[in-house]
């Protein structure tokens, strides 16, 4: 992994820079008596961030842990443990501890903590599924209570983002599900599993107390249930957990409102390159011609979802913004079929140019999504199966690349070397993402030349052919980004939507008087 | 009495019980729409109108459409095929070998008798939904393998009430009478037994039926149903759901298809329960 | 009576072995693999190699079943892949939530059931028998993850009286055990009146209404106690059903029971909690089903007055 090295110094530079920004409100405001609860649609696996890798975890783990650093959304890194730090050489890393920072229970957060917490990962004994992100740290030594010093194996150019983990008090055992004390805003107070948890505020906190004493969030997989919850004012905070239909319904009772902001997860529709029918690159662009996406976006998502034209969010730095757009054509892709010599045999008649099978998760909304595709293929002579299976059955045939068409949404991504994971020939199945079995050495040459590149205009040049290629040869077809929506209590302020779904925020939140809520 | 009588009796029990006549209709209609299913909806099932999706009741669309602006109506007739295929077929599947498997051990007693209570044991102690995982799974999902996963537990149910049935009429008088001239055993539980045995099954079945229809709903719940786009009742309130409280129609209409559906499988049932009771008729 | 419940005991023991080995070999031979599930999208072939070294995932299936029949001979059921936290424990931690949830709803249905099967079954054929008639097809017509948001729709919201979801107070259980307990209800209800019906029919008691005991009472202190013993049956069946079909009201009311922990162990497939929670389902339905058959002997009067 030579090629990153030149990458990690420039990013360790640039990031001491910002780190030298001040934050956290040094002045103490006012508390909040108000009870904050959200709604999760679904309970997390675990709450230890040496093992937690669901997003239900991790968001809770972003109100009640600190880390060294925090990352904003466009992927800067912010201070937070750290007050600074500094890239020795491309493979030492020296963190400088804030000064009196305290866990929840008050012992002091010293070096030998974020030490601890590391080691803890890095000890195979531990499984920790976080392991391989920290796997380049050959040694991590504490000079002093408030500096820790990583040293690396080899430059790595993810190790800052690595950084964001939470810290926990050394020695602190993996308890299951009882959660380790942090240093966050919020401490837990108690934690019924798959139920709700309770978070109270930490007065301690390194960055100024939160504003709002009481946090609970309740996990509740009903989407009726979480309507309800909000409709009876029991639940004040919901992010993209109220289905579109019913977003006007649950303003109606004017206590609460509405907030949208771009989203950066990308559904897309799979195709097996290996399947003779999908091989031909004619009939994948007369499959995408053919699905009405404006339609789906329109009145499925109500508007609030947008095309997308990659894998990567139109907001994003590598993003190409020239990609030629992919207007719904049925006739279009009738002719393009006919230029394949898939012939209709009877022409609008029920029998079909050929058949797919479609395979999709159990999920109701994505149940739905395939109906529509369905449909609209089977206007173009196409018949498509739908096999609707159980998650993990379902997840294990597409990793295995054993699908015809199949959809899904890439979540997180960070950086466009998602490339080289998702299209590169070397990344098959069961190596890497690239399930539909995809090959181009133009896309092989390019994606290795981007992970290699340092400059952040070369690369977003490098990236851009690769997403023209990708456009072209279209190898999955991308469908559209859902929009981040949040519906809250309209005296609940301060909460900022992140395209990554970032909980950080809460602490910044306040309840605002009666008086001002009018408005 | 000959075996013709018998069926006449029965029958004219049957045309008297005014409920059973209702119900008896309701199913001749049900059976009707499930075959004419093609020809009595007024729109193509699959047809979509995204636009106007979870539009109410309208006069080209009597009851209304479903999110993917879908005609309710077709749907539901559609759907009736499915679900009476549900009902019927898990129901008689699981009671041909309820029947089987419960009155060889309640009659044969002994070993065949503990062989099978341990197998029903095991049985009745599995979780259904691993089975249905694993059938639709490995099967894929499909309607037979709905009927597969229901009426794997299903049968086991209806062989343990045959069992005790079986067992308690066994010890009865006229049954020693008829054993100690020498009745053979088969004739026994055919013709002394079975139709004494046989009421509470009935009742059972007729309720199955009901379950079956209400249980493939709660496999679509977990997207193990019939695939979609297939229109099942299940499939269309746990499709529905997610409406339930702005598009109340789309749970609504399906559900009390449903409920008429079950009401009358068990108005007839009762009916033919109340006409094949000897000792009722005694009197 | 001491041999036979020591019998019946002894025979628990292959039917608990059977059950485990069924789903041991269902839950492996499933599609679906714990370690990519558990390591997510970008793990490295290697890592998942070392974790499935580590989870002992990489022996033949007959030494991993010969390790798991072993581990339970010791009282040990492993460690879930998922929380880390032996599975004893885990199953333990939701007992509570399951059997406060399975008795308030086996009561529910009760408490529905004994009163309208009686008043049905007494009066026959009249306005009142149809009206109990059409609450029990109610009852079984309407699936639960329809009726549960109902039900909060009306007394939670419309009448405020108990809170939406969760668990903790008396409060919390009421619309989760109302939900489950109405489907069975209408079955207990409908399998109590016909056997009500064929015991009226009986010579005894028309014989004790001849005596001059009013036919309530005959009705209800000889007709009731014969007719317990399908109703019995039927309610064991339920028992079971009440334990693993439980996972669609736990997961509308975010109730922490074992049904919603073994759906997600599924999806997990963490082999040892599935493992566990099954053996604790099939442990359950098999004790009640002894105590259904035990109940049968005292129950009917005819193996009593032999």
């Amino acid at each position: 992994m030579a090629d990153v090295k030149d990458r990690l110094a420039s990013a360790l530079l640039l990031a001491a820079i910002a780190a030298a920004s001040p934050t956290g409100c040094s002045q103490r405001m006012p508390a909040d008596s108000g009870e904050l609860v959200i709604a999760f649609p679904g309970a997390p696996v675990s709450i230890d961030p040496r093992l937690s890798t669901d997003a239900y975890g991790t968001q809770i783990l972003q109100m009640t842990h600190a880390s060294l650093i925090r990352m904003d959304a466009a992927g800067n890194p912010l201070p937070d443990l750290a007050e600074g730090f500094e890239a020795r050489s491309p493979t030492e890393v020296v963190f400088r501890l804030r000064d009196g920072v305290r866990f929840h229970d008050g012992r002091e957060l010293t070096s030998a903590d974020v030490r601890d917490t590391f080691a803890w990962i890095l000890n195979p004994r531990n499984r920790s599924p976080h392991r391989s992100t920290y796997e380049t740290i050959r040694e991590i030594e504490t000079p002093d209570s408030r500096t820790v010093v990583f040293r690396l194996s080899e430059p790595f150019a993810p190790f800052l983002a690595g950084m964001v983990r939470g810290i926990v008090p050394a020695g602190t055992r993996a308890a299951g599900y009882s959660p380790p004390i942090g240093a966050g805003p919020y401490r837990v107070d108690d934690y019924e599993q798959d139920t709700a948890i309770r978070l109270s505020r930490f007065e301690g906190y390194h960055g100024g107390a939160a504003r709002i004493e009481q946090v609970v969030v309740k996990f509740l997989p009903d989407s009726n249930v979480r309507f309800l919850e909000l409709k009876k004012g029991s639940v004040n905070l919901v992010l993209n957990g109220v289905e579109p239909d019913l977003i006007p319904a649950v303003l109606e009772n004017g206590n609460l409102v509405m907030e949208e902001a771009p989203g950066s997860n990308v559904s897309y529709l799979g195709f097996n390159l290996r399947d003779p029918f999908l091989s031909d690159a004619r009939v994948r662009r007369a499959i995408a011609l053919a699905i009405d996406r404006e339609a789906i976006a329109r009145t499925l998502w109500k508007g609030h979802a947008d095309l997308a034209d990659s894998l990567l969010a139109p907001g994003f730095w590598a993003h190409d913004d020239k990609i030629p757009p992919l207007r719904y054509d049925p006739a279009a892709a009738r002719r393009l079929l006919e230029a394949a010599g898939y012939r209709d045999p009877d022409g609008d008649g029920p029998k079909p140019r050929f058949r797919l099978t479609y395979k999709t998760s159990q999920n109701e909304l994505r149940r739905r999504i395939a109906a529509v595709i369905q449909e609209e293929l089977r206007q173009a002579g196409i018949a498509v199966e739908i096999q609707s299976l159980e998650w993990g059955t379902f997840f294990s045939d597409i990793r295995k690349g054993n699908f015809q068409l199949y959809s899904l949404t890439w979540v997180g991504i960070a950086d466009p070397d998602i490339y080289h994971y998702a299209f590169h020939s070397g990344q098959t199945p069961p190596e890497g993402a690239n399930r539909g079995g995809y090959r181009n050495p133009e896309v092989d040459r390019l994606v290795t030349e981007g992970r290699r590149e340092t400059s952040r205009e070369k690369r977003k040049k490098i990236y851009g052919k690769v997403q023209q290629i990708l456009s072209r040869d279209l190898p999955v077809f991308p469908l559209w980004i859902n929009r981040n929506i949040l519906v809250r209590d309209r005296r609940l302020t301060g909460f900022v939507i992140t395209p990554d779904e970032d909980y950080a925020s809460v602490k910044e939140m306040t309840f605002r008087k009666g008086k001002e809520a009018g408005k | 009495m000959s075996e013709r009588t018998v069926k006449q009796t029965i029958a004219r029990r049957v045309a008297r019980h005014r409920g059973a006549v209702a119900g008896f209709a309701v199913v001749v209609l049900l059976l009707l729409a499930a075959v004419l299913a093609p020809l009595l909806a007024p729109f193509d099932p699959g047809a979509q109108a995204l636009d106007s999706g979870l539009s109410g009741p309208s006069r080209s669309h009597w009851l209304g459409q479903d999110r993917l602006g879908r005609d309710l109506l077709s749907r539901l007739i559609h759907g009736a095929r499915v679900s009476v295929a549900v009902g019927l077929g898990t129901v008689s599947l699981s009671l041909a070998i309820g029947l089987l498997v419960g009155s060889a051990a309640g009659f044969f007693a002994g070993k065949v008798d503990h062989l099978f209570m341990r197998l029903a044991d095991i049985l009745l102690a599995f979780p259904g939904i691993l089975l249905a995982i694993a059938i639709t799974s490995v099967l894929g999902p499909s309607l037979r393998n709905v009927l597969i996963a229901l009426s794997a537990l299903g049968w086991v149910g209806y062989a343990r009430l045959i069992r005790g049935q079986i067992l308690k009429i066994r010890e009865m008088e006229f049954v020693q009478s008829a054993r100690a001239v020498g009745t053979p055993p088969a004739r026994l539980l055919r013709v002394h037994i079975l139709p004494n045995a046989i009421s509470p099954v009935i009742v059972e079945a007729t309720f199955g039926i009901a379950r079956a229809i209400v249980a493939e709903a709660g496999l679509s719940f977990l997207g193990l149903g019939v695939a979609p786009p297939t229109p099942s009742w299940g499939a269309m309130i746990s499709e529905g759901r997610h409406f339930l409280f702005v598009a109340p129609h789309l749970t609504t209409v399906p559900g009390l298809a449903i409920m008429i559906t079950v009401m009358a499988f068990n108005f007839l049932g009762d009916g033919l329960r109340d006409a094949m009771d000897v000792r009722e008729g005694a009197h | 009576m001491r041999r036979y419940l020591f019998s019946r005991l002894r025979q628990m023991v292959p039917v608990v072995l059977g059950v485990v080995t069924v789903v041991f070999l269902l839950i492996h031979l499933i599609p679906g693999d714990p370690v990519e599930i558990m390591l997510g999208e970008s793990a490295l072939a290697a890592q998942k190699e070392e974790l499935r070294r580590e989870l002992r995932l990489d022996r033949p299936l007959a030494v991993q079943y010969g390790d798991f029949l072993l581990g339970m001979a010791k009282g040990d059921l492993g460690t879930s892949f998922r929380s880390r936290e032996p599975v004893l424990r885990e199953i333990l931690r939701r007992v509570p939530a399951t059997l406060l949830l399975s008795a308030a709803s086996m009561t529910v249905a009760l408490c529905i059931a004994f009163p309208l099967g009686i008043v049905s079954a007494m009066r026959q054929h009249t306005f009142l028998d149809h009206l109990c008639g059409f609450l029990a097809m109610l009852g079984l017509s309407m699936p639960n993850f329809w009726l549960g948001p109902l039900l909060i729709l009306i007394f939670s919201i419309g009448l405020g009286l108990f809170p939406v979801s969760g668990y903790g107070t008396a409060g919390h259980l009421v619309l989760p055990a109302v939900t489950m307990g109405t489907g069975m209800a209408a079955i207990l209800m409908r399998m109590l009146r016909s056997q009500l019906l064929e015991e009226i029919r009986q010579d005894y008691v028309r014989a004790a209404s001849a005596r001059g005991l009013s036919r309530r009472a005959a009705v209800v202190r000889h007709a009731l106690a014969n007719s317990l013993i399908p109703v019995l049956t039927v309610m064991g069946l339920q028992v079971g059903a009440l334990l693993s079909g439980s996972i669609i009201t736990e997961t509308i009311f975010s109730w922490p029971g074992v049904g919603r922990l073994t759906i997600q162990a599924i999806d997990a497939r963490d082999y040892p909690l599935v493992q566990g929670c099954i053996l604790f389902i099939a442990l359950c339905t098999v004790a009640v089903n002894l105590l259904t058959d035990l109940l049968y002997s005292r129950l009917d009067p005819r193996i009593r007055y032999e």
